[in-house]
């Protein structure tokens, strides 16, 4: 769905005020390095928008946003780590003193204590601090509510990594994996979730979860502590690095991360999906071939759906010859439509680009700083 | 009912849209307001609960947190005690701390602290046996924490 210039740029000059005003927080940088930043910054997110609109093309443009906000996030989390505790490692004071940020992947393993007791089992603050619960929980309700799965899409700031490494090799090596393993997913949802309960302790934080390599990890002290470091390395490098390369696929966030098992079921419960238009599609598969997380199926495109597991990425839209897959509003019309597609893209992107923001003109700011003086900080 | 589907449908989507600037614009004063009428709160398996008596000593005070049972449903049969130094000046290269950790005193146990020569140690001494030992010992910015294992 092509627009032309004017209407690109008409649609754009919304998500350009909505940018500005997020990115400055309402006050006009000063100085040549927040300038600089704030200017770049403001650039790219609407570039890539308006390139969304004039394209036709809602994957291939969300995707430049979606990885920056992963690099940004682990450069910035990295960077704040390191000048707030001079380590990446947790240690236990920082624990005890409720100083681990808190990230959504640990929202399924807190449910259930949360639910009988109104605990959290987390070493963080509810509010205040950095990444406190009380935040994320707030933005992971409203984003559920509004966008359901599309979080793994358009907002995680983890999802980014086996994004772009799945988009490294021209063709995959793999090429056929059953969907099936995504039930893997489901069961260590169910596993971690279960044992956290019994626990009282997030469990996956603690033993599974890969991106602990490239944010905080607990100090090595001693050989349990050596085991989950060594867990860590081996999952990101298999789950993040080594199989989206060879698939092309998101393997983490399809066939493993717990939080896309449970964000699924908040699918069911926004007004946005994907859908096809069965009379116009040429069956050639493109979008089963293309989806990053196995949410299309022979059996899903007839019924002229996806999979519960759809993160609304829009690659199945992007790469369908026949323009038969669309972004749908529930309980509307069953047909491509301009509206339709805006009335995704409009919050879609705006949840992106508001998480992005902050993270990706910190580590604007601080490259710029590094070019100008050899120093991050 | 199919145009009335139809036009939920669509206020559906545009609430959604309102939803999201609203949630950013509106996070620094609905989370702690969430907070409040929904009760939650950290566990006291990672805070170390209520702390229940306080004492000052030269160059340090010590608070000294309720014994932490909780388990989901209900209580566990082992538990810890968190007591926390914190520095007021510095703190002497040894000093010692009893607690009591019930009404009449019969539970109870003694901590030894030395601080001179590198990282602080910790050793516990107890004639009760519930108490198990130590459990963990941390060196914050501003307080050494400090958990001892216990039984019911």
């Amino acid at each position: 769905m092509e627009l032309s210039a004017a209407k690109s740029a008409l649609f754009t000059l919304p998500m350009l005020l909505v940018t500005a005003f997020m990115l400055s927080a309402g006050k006009l940088p000063s100085g040549f390095e927040h300038w600089l930043s704030f200017a770049a910054v403001l650039a790219f997110f609407n570039t890539c928008f308006f390139m969304i609109l004039r394209s036709g093309k809602t994957d291939r443009w969300r995707a430049p946003v979606f990885i920056a906000l992963s690099l940004s996030f682990v450069f910035t989390f990295i960077a704040h780590m390191l000048e707030v505790r001079g380590t990446m490692a947790l240690k236990d004071s920082v624990m005890l003193e409720g100083g681990a940020p808190f990230c959504h992947v640990v929202i399924p393993q807190t449910l259930i204590p949360l639910l009988v007791s109104r605990t959290v089992i987390f070493p963080g603050t509810i509010t205040g601090g950095y990444a406190a619960i009380g935040a994320m929980l707030f933005l992971w309700i409203g984003f559920s509510l509004a966008l359901g799965r599309g979080w793994c899409g358009w907002g995680c700031f983890f999802g980014g990594l086996d994004d772009m490494f799945s988009r490294l090799r021209a063709a995959p090596v793999i090429n056929r994996i059953n969907p099936k393993w995504t039930d893997i997913s489901v069961a260590v949802l169910i596993v971690t979730a279960l044992a956290s309960a019994a626990s009282l302790s997030p469990e996956y934080c603690k033993w599974l979860c890969p991106y602990k390599a490239v944010t905080e990890f607990p100090a090595v002290q001693n050989l349990a502590t050596l085991i989950q470091m060594l867990i860590f390395a081996a999952l990101f490098i298999a789950l993040v690095i080594a199989l989206p390369l060879l698939t092309k696929k998101r393997t983490q966030c399809g066939l493993f991360c717990p939080f896309g098992a449970f964000q699924s079921l908040a699918n069911r419960v926004n007004p946005f999906e994907m859908r096809v238009d069965t009379q116009n599609c040429a069956k050639c598969g493109a979008c089963i071939t293309a989806c990053p997380v196995f949410a299309m199926t022979q059996e899903s495109l007839a019924a002229g759906k996806t999979r519960l597991n759809c993160i609304k990425c829009g690659k199945c839209a992007d790469v369908c010859p026949k323009q038969a897959v669309y972004h749908h509003v529930k309980m509307t019309e069953n047909r491509p439509s301009l509206a339709q597609r805006l009335m995704f893209l409009f919050p879609a992107f705006m949840f992106l680009t508001t998480i992005t923001g902050g993270m990706l003109l910190q580590a604007v700011r601080r490259i710029v700083h590094f070019a100008g003086t050899g120093s991050f900080c | 009912m199919e145009k009335l589907k139809r036009f939920t449908g669509w206020m559906w989507a545009s609430a959604c849209l309102v939803l999201i600037p609203a949630m950013f614009v509106g996070e620094n004063k609905l989370v702690p307001a969430l907070a409040r009428a929904t009760g939650i709160h950290v566990s006291a398996r990672f805070t170390g609960g209520e702390v229940i008596s306080a004492e000052e000593c030269p160059g340090y005070k010590v608070f000294i947190h309720r014994p932490v049972f909780d388990g989901l449903l209900g209580k566990r049969s082992t538990g810890f005690i968190q007591v926390d130094f914190v520095r007021t000046a510095a703190f002497p290269p040894e000093f010692e701390q009893t607690v009591s950790y019930d009404e009449n005193g019969t539970h109870s146990f003694t901590i030894k602290i030395k601080t001179a020569g590198g990282a602080p140690r910790a050793e516990i001494s107890s004639k009760d046996s519930k108490v198990l030992g130590l459990g963990m010992l941390a060196d914050g910015a501003s307080k050494l924490m400090l958990r001892v294992n216990i039984r019911r």
